[in-house]
């Protein structure tokens, strides 16, 4: 059965495991998990496939919403951002938020938009610099 | 649950352009009477959109809560009634009410919807009010 995906949150902590603070106002998640791939065909004898290698692992998230400057979790980021820290990010897929990842990540943008209409809104991308681990 | 037609409501007389209870009323509108003057105005909650859900755990949801305000004006009034109606735009757009983090007024202009049964002119000025929480 599909899961609820207002069940999702996205804890941010300077350290890994518990802690931290839940980012707010976040209404859409990317997250993959993803790993390079090396083409290492060698055409050798019959082979007649290609042959492939996974190498590098790579995380990559990335996190919009409204634009909430004094959230706890944003300023970790944006901390993080300047350097002064550094940044775990927890993604929960359980309401219990029991069950998810955690990787440790650099921040590599955070842009803000403004339309009259509407909430100030922020997009923010991070990358991987951890291997992830699967919670619990 | 916010209620955002009294919270309008109280915004109107805070802009002293009512008076809750005297001249300003929640709830859809009612005929003059003993208690209900001619020129008066109504403040009635209309829908809106959402609520949404932010993905946050399911703690809080986005949603725009739609406000009508229907103003009725003394027989033969029409224009004293049009700015009552602008005035009631006036304080509500872009007001800063507890609770939303804008107010938002959904036409340039209020609206006249003619004479009701008894030739009082009523004019109508549509809101919305952003909430999350």
């Amino acid at each position: 059965m599909a899961t609820a995906a207002y069940n999702v949150s996205v804890v941010v902590h300077t350290a890994a495991g518990a802690g931290g603070n839940t980012l707010n106002g976040i209404n859409d998640i990317s997250f993959s998990l993803s790993r390079n791939i090396v083409d290492i065909s060698d055409m050798i004898g019959s082979a007649d496939f290609t042959k492939r290698l996974a190498t590098l692992k790579d995380f990559p998230i990335s996190l919009s919403g409204q634009y909430l400057p004094a959230d706890a979790a944003y300023v970790t980021l944006k901390n993080s951002f300047s350097g002064l820290n550094d940044a775990f990010i927890r993604i929960f897929t359980d309401s219990g938020a029991t069950t998810g990842f955690e990787v440790q990540v650099v921040v590599e943008s955070i842009e803000l938009s403004f339309s009259p209409d509407g909430a100030q809104e922020v997009s923010i991308s991070l990358q991987s610099t951890s291997n992830v681990t699967f919670l619990p | 649950m916010p209620s955002p037609d009294l919270d309008v409501a109280n915004a109107l007389q805070a802009a002293a352009v009512g008076t809750v209870g005297t001249d300003l009323f929640v709830g859809r509108m009612r005929p003059p009477s003993d208690v209900i003057p001619q020129a008066v105005l109504f403040v009635a909650p209309t829908g809106g959109a959402g609520p949404t859900p932010f993905l946050d755990g399911g703690s809080q949801d986005y949603s725009i809560f739609a406000v009508q305000v229907l103003v009725r004006g003394d027989v033969g009034t029409y224009l004293a009634t049009q700015a009552k109606a602008e005035s009631v735009l006036a304080a509500l757009h872009k007001a800063a009410i507890a609770g939303y983090f804008q107010t938002l007024a959904r036409t340039p202009q209020p609206l006249y919807l003619g004479l009701d049964d008894t030739e009082h002119p009523i004019f109508s000025v549509n809101v919305e009010l952003f909430h999350t929480g």
